[in-house]
């Protein structure tokens, strides 16, 4: 629990910086003006309140009584930043290589890295999943997928 | 009378062929894609969403309508065979239905679902024919000072229903309302929250920020949780599939139960299915003759909560379409997704558009009938999707995601802003903030800003007019009261403790 109450306390200093940038720009931008309202007018508010209530949840989280430490689930969360990361590499490398490659590719780390299973079931899997995709969203649907220089 | 000459016409545009057709696929896809764990039906819309951008404004709503049914139905499916919920309001359903697989009896457990989704849910669907017009007639009487008031009030109530941690909640909120303003500001052309980028100029894209929150966020918590996929058996016959008729007498008053009790929490924001299946299994349970034995599989657990998560559907389609004003998750995807259509739900909704509004409640009763004859025979080959190892399941969500991405423009700079909301609702979710506060935000919040500001402009800048008009300030007020409860609930029973004591 007390790695749950050190998140909160990351959590609300995070969102008070947020929350004091909104506020910030916003306070830039006109406020009031003869027609009304103006675009600094809403954001202000909301920023304003995002750092009020980041302060109250920081000091909530640190008046309260600490309980006993619990075990973070380290590998978990491993895994899971493992497969974002792959995901995100994907997606950026797309504009290069293509939707069908990018995808085969990370279907086939998902498979290989994050589940353990050997690299023929890697690429049977990357290569199978990113060929129906390909067959369904391209050629059926005529969604406009990114192509790599081999033409898909 | 004139609803139901209205409702005729309705039935006549979902009763086209090509409609039907929509209204099929679309149950049948929601119903796959809510089987899989871990993907709710908000995470179900968002990422079969794309699907429907090709198509005329009724096909899309229609077939939009039965995802978000057969999404609800097929998290049953999970819950009963897995003892996994699919989502939050499935969990009570793993209680007794799981039970029930166990017990050789996952057939009757599944069917006993799919009947009770569809009563309940056609009760929601009737009640929501008879309650719209009225609701919406009377919200024609809103100017802004109200919407802004209505929409802090159903804001309030998400905030405060939908999460454990208030502060979370509304922080949750704000940072919607954040996103929402990135880009061009409607009523000076300002920029705002842009970086000096070009790109964010046109604002970000909702379906891009629920896709990241919902769908990829989902599949990575499943990862890191690293939930196990081993299904219990599933008769193949039909006959095995129908509970007995002993079953179906025992579930009576489960079957009028979650009726009532999910439609009525539909109707509120924020309380969702997850509260009402949670409330229609405590009611059942406080009837019931044999209250001792709920939890170990009995048809009557089963009923109630499925009923209610179903019934649900309707209620919360009250107020998306007579208020614009959506209470959750999944009913802020279906706004954005009218919007996109040129459809604004609201008062206006039936006079301006009334062969969508009457189509896609026609197309409810349709998807409702369609989803029990569906499901009933085709429960084996849905459940076989649970056979399908995650690792081959993800990369194909993952897929979707990326194909939906593309499909709201081809700039790769959406992949990104993809990928980095994915990782903002993993975050969310491990440090406990709830995501769908975030995306009712964002979905709301150009509304909301767009009311505020016209008040103010009506007033010369005054904001009492907030509070001068009557209706308005009933409804801030109660949302004030709202806001509150959960301080007055904690210091009573501090109270209550101290005289204890």
């Amino acid at each position: 629990m007390a790695r749950r109450l050190d998140r909160d306390v990351l959590a609300g200093i995070a969102l008070a910086g947020l929350g004091g940038y909104v506020a910030w720009r916003a306070a830039g931008w006109d406020l009031l003006t003869e027609d009304g309202p103006g675009p600094g007018f809403f954001p202000l508010g909301y920023g304003v309140l995002m750092v009020a209530l980041s302060a109250l949840l920081v000091l909530r989280t640190l008046l309260q009584p600490r309980p006993d430490a619990e075990n973070g689930d380290v590998a978990g969360h491993a895994r899971a930043l493992a497969t974002w990361a792959a995901f995100a590499g994907a997606a950026f490398a797309m504009q290069w290589i293509g939707f069908v490659a990018g995808f085969a590719l990370l279907s086939a780390v998902v498979v290989v890295f994050v589940f353990g299973r050997g690299w023929a079931r890697g690429a049977a899997v990357g290569a199978a999943s990113a060929g129906v995709f390909w067959l369904v969203f391209e050629r059926l649907m005529g969604v406009g997928l990114p192509a790599g220089p081999w033409g898909f | 009378m004139e609803t139901l000459a209205a409702l005729g016409q309705g039935f006549a545009v979902a009763l086209q062929p090509e409609n039907l057709l929509w209204c099929l696929l679309g149950c049948f896809l929601g119903t796959i894609v809510g089987v899989l764990p871990g993907l709710g039906p908000a995470a179900t819309i968002a990422l079969l969403l794309p699907l429907t951008f090709g198509m005329d404004p009724t096909g899309g709503i229609i077939m939009l309508a039965g995802i978000y049914f057969g999404a609800k139905y097929g998290g049953s499916t999970t819950s009963i065979l897995l003892n996994i919920p699919g989502e939050a309001s499935s969990v009570v359903t793993c209680l007794d239905g799981y039970q029930m697989a166990r017990k050789g009896r996952g057939g009757a457990a599944l069917g006993i679902a799919a009947i009770a989704s569809f009563v309940a849910g056609t009760f929601g669907i009737v009640a929501l024919t008879l309650l719209a017009p009225p609701i919406a007639e009377f919200a024609l009487s809103f100017s802004s000072p109200e919407y802004f008031a209505l929409m802090v009030l159903g804001l309030s109530l998400v905030v405060v229903l939908g999460g454990s941690s208030l502060i979370k909640a509304l922080l949750a909120l704000l940072v919607g309302l954040w996103l929402t303003s990135i880009g061009t500001d409607l009523f000076t052309s300002q920029s705002r929250f842009t970086f000096g980028s070009s790109f964010l100029l046109g604002g970000i894209d909702f379906m891009i920020v629920a896709v990241g929150l919902f769908a990829i966020a989902g599949v990575l918590e499943s990862i890191r949780a690293r939930e196990e996929t081993t299904a219990l058996p599933v008769p193949n016959r039909l006959r095995e599939l129908m509970p007995s008729w002993a079953e179906l007498k025992a579930c009576r008053f489960a079957f009028l139960n979650g009726s009532v009790v999910g439609f009525i929490v539909g109707v509120l924001p924020g309380a969702g299915s997850a509260i009402a299946s949670f409330i229609a299994y405590g009611v059942e349970k406080t009837v019931s003759r044999h209250p001792e034995k709920f939890g170990t599989g009995v048809p009557e657990g089963v009923a109630a909560p499925e009923g209610a998560n179903n019934a649900d559907s309707g209620g919360a389609m009250v107020p998306l379409l007579t208020l614009g004003i959506p209470g959750g998750g999944s009913t802020a995807i279906l706004l954005s997704a009218l919007i996109v259509w040129g459809v604004k739900p609201g008062p206006l909704m039936m006079t301006e558009s009334p062969e969508v509004f009457w189509g896609l409640i026609a197309s409810l009763y349709i998807g409702s009938v369609m989803l029990l004859v569906m499901n009933l025979p085709l429960v084996p080959l849905f459940a076989q999707i649970l056979r399908i190892p995650v690792y081959v399941l993800f990369p194909l969500i993952f897929g979707l995601a990326l194909v939906g991405a593309f499909g709201v423009s081809d700039n790769p700079m959406n992949l990104l802003l993809l990928a980095g909301f994915g990782l903002l609702g993993y975050v969310m979710v491990q440090f406990g903030f709830p995501p769908a506060p975030l995306i009712l935000g964002f979905v709301l919040g150009d509304a909301m800003e767009r009311a505020v500001r016209q008040s103010l402009t009506m007033s010369l800048g005054d904001p009492a007019i907030l509070v001068e008009r009557p209706l308005s300030a009933v409804m801030l007020a109660l949302a004030a009261l709202v806001l509150v409860s959960p301080l007055i609930g904690r210091l009573l029973r501090r109270r209550r403790a101290g005289v204890a004591v």
